[in-house]
């Protein structure tokens, strides 16, 4: 590699750098809230700031079937890539993503409550994931169909198999999720008419961090440090290798 | 050594020190965060109280013509609310929530004696409605009780402590449910 595009390279290090380790410092506060909010049972939540633990149930007519799956959701991300190979090396690029979304009702043993998932940061894991090419084995007919409906091909030149790579990530009815959100007015429920306190709630995007997860609160706090502290001290470590690399360059040191 | 040198370690110590100076202006801003937040859990605790205590006039209204026999009880309830209209303070509410959960206990069954109030539309809906509040200040005092928790833990644990002691943080009380809670309710049939 010439040394240019070492400097050139630095000098994004040192751009990403900063950025990861501000990023830390946010994550660092989003661990503290988590830290210090306690689960609240959702028949006696109140308004504003709330963290709640229950089962997924979908709200009337508000469900989906994930592309490549078939699998029945209240929430799906879905991404299309292709490896593209340039010399000896290669990597996947994104050709095609999309989110599938709409509300549905987390429920604890005290109660049920409407979230609206739009805004949320999203953390679950990767529920499946196909691989299309030579050696590497066959798509569903269900992602097929999907791909051919999205004019996506799955043939390259001389009719070999395209190499894609398909994920999906659900959140499925029954499963269970951690929710930190903000509990404000539920604007499909009339004020007042509702039995329950909780039915006149609904969980969404507020001033404050909106996060779910299929992981237990223990879990997420555990990621979420590794993360701060990754962004954090690898942040700050890139940001000094990079500046020692450019100032190596220009022999300034 | 050379100029480019210094800049690297003095960037190196600057990172180090905004990571240090970061996390104890994180711990602090914290610390204020569970106080205030404690004072909300409070507040919501009392929305509650105060709207059982509007119901309970209802009630006696209600079961007053059945009841007339069951003086004492009745008193009981009102004494309560009585109790808690006059209070000011925090442990004052708490202490007369107590007497109106345990009155209300008590009212509700000595209710079981008489089957043509238990069969009062009026009455039910206003047992069913105070019910529904007492679980959710049941729920609501658990809240409360585990922000304080986080809160003393968190006042009493290094290095913590160091920004609370200089913030002079004491520890906050927890929501105890009194004696006349915990007892049973005797019904003499």
């Amino acid at each position: 590699m010439s040394d240019i595009r070492i400097v050139v390279y630095s000098i994004f290090g040192l751009g990403f750098g900063a950025y990861i380790f501000w990023k830390g410092f946010g994550m660092n506060k989003e661990i503290r809230v988590i830290k210090n909010t306690p689960t609240s049972k959702i028949r006696s939540m109140a308004m504003g700031r709330v963290e709640i633990y229950g089962e997924i149930i979908p709200a009337k007519g508000k469900i989906f079937k994930s592309p490549f799956s078939d699998e029945k959701c209240v929430w799906c991300k879905w991404m299309v890539e292709e490896y593209r190979s340039s010399g000896k090396s290669g990597r996947w690029i994104t050709i095609d993503s999309g989110i599938l979304q709409d509300h549905f009702y987390v429920k604890d043993n005290t109660g049920y409550v409407l979230v609206d998932p739009f805004g949320a940061n999203i953390d679950i894991q990767k529920d499946n994931e196909y691989q299309s090419g030579a050696f590497r084995g066959a798509i569903p007919g269900t992602a097929k169909v999907f791909l051919d409906k999205n004019s996506i091909k799955t043939k390259g030149l001389f009719g070999f198999k395209r190499p894609l790579r398909l994920r999906e990530y659900y959140l499925t009815p029954g499963d269970k999720i951690y929710v930190m959100g903000y509990a404000g007015d539920n604007p499909h429920i009339e004020d007042g008419s509702s039995q329950e306190n909780a039915q006149d709630i609904m969980i969404q995007k507020g001033n404050s961090f909106f996060y779910i997860s299929d992981s237990p609160e223990k879990e997420v706090l555990k990621k979420m440090f590794w993360k701060s502290f990754l962004s954090l001290y690898g942040g700050a470590a890139l940001i000094i290798v990079c500046l020692f690399i450019i100032f190596a360059y220009f022999n300034i040191l | 050594m050379a100029i480019g040198m210094i800049i690297v370690i003095g960037v190196g110590i600057l990172l180090f020190v905004m990571i240090f100076a970061g996390y104890f202006i994180g711990m602090y801003n914290s610390l204020i965060r569970l106080k205030n937040d404690i004072d909300k859990a409070w507040s919501n605790i009392d929305v509650l109280l105060k709207q059982r205590s509007d119901e309970l006039p209802k009630l006696i209204a209600s079961v007053k013509g059945y009841m007339k026999h069951e003086k004492g009880v009745l008193e009981g309830v009102t004494k309560a609310r009585t109790a808690f209209m006059n209070a000011s303070s925090m442990s004052q509410k708490a202490e007369a929530d107590g007497m109106i959960s345990g009155a209300l206990k008590s009212l509700f069954a000595v209710a079981e004696n008489y089957p043509t109030l238990k069969a009062n539309d009026n009455f039910m809906q206003l047992q069913q409605r105070i019910s529904g509040l007492e679980n959710e200040l049941a729920d609501r005092r658990e809240f409360y009780n585990d922000a304080t928790n986080n809160f003393n833990i968190r006042i009493e644990s290094f290095p913590d402590m160091i920004i609370a002691n200089m913030m002079s943080l004491q520890k906050k009380d927890m929501f105890k449910v009194t004696e006349a809670e915990k007892q049973d309710v005797k019904v003499e049939f």
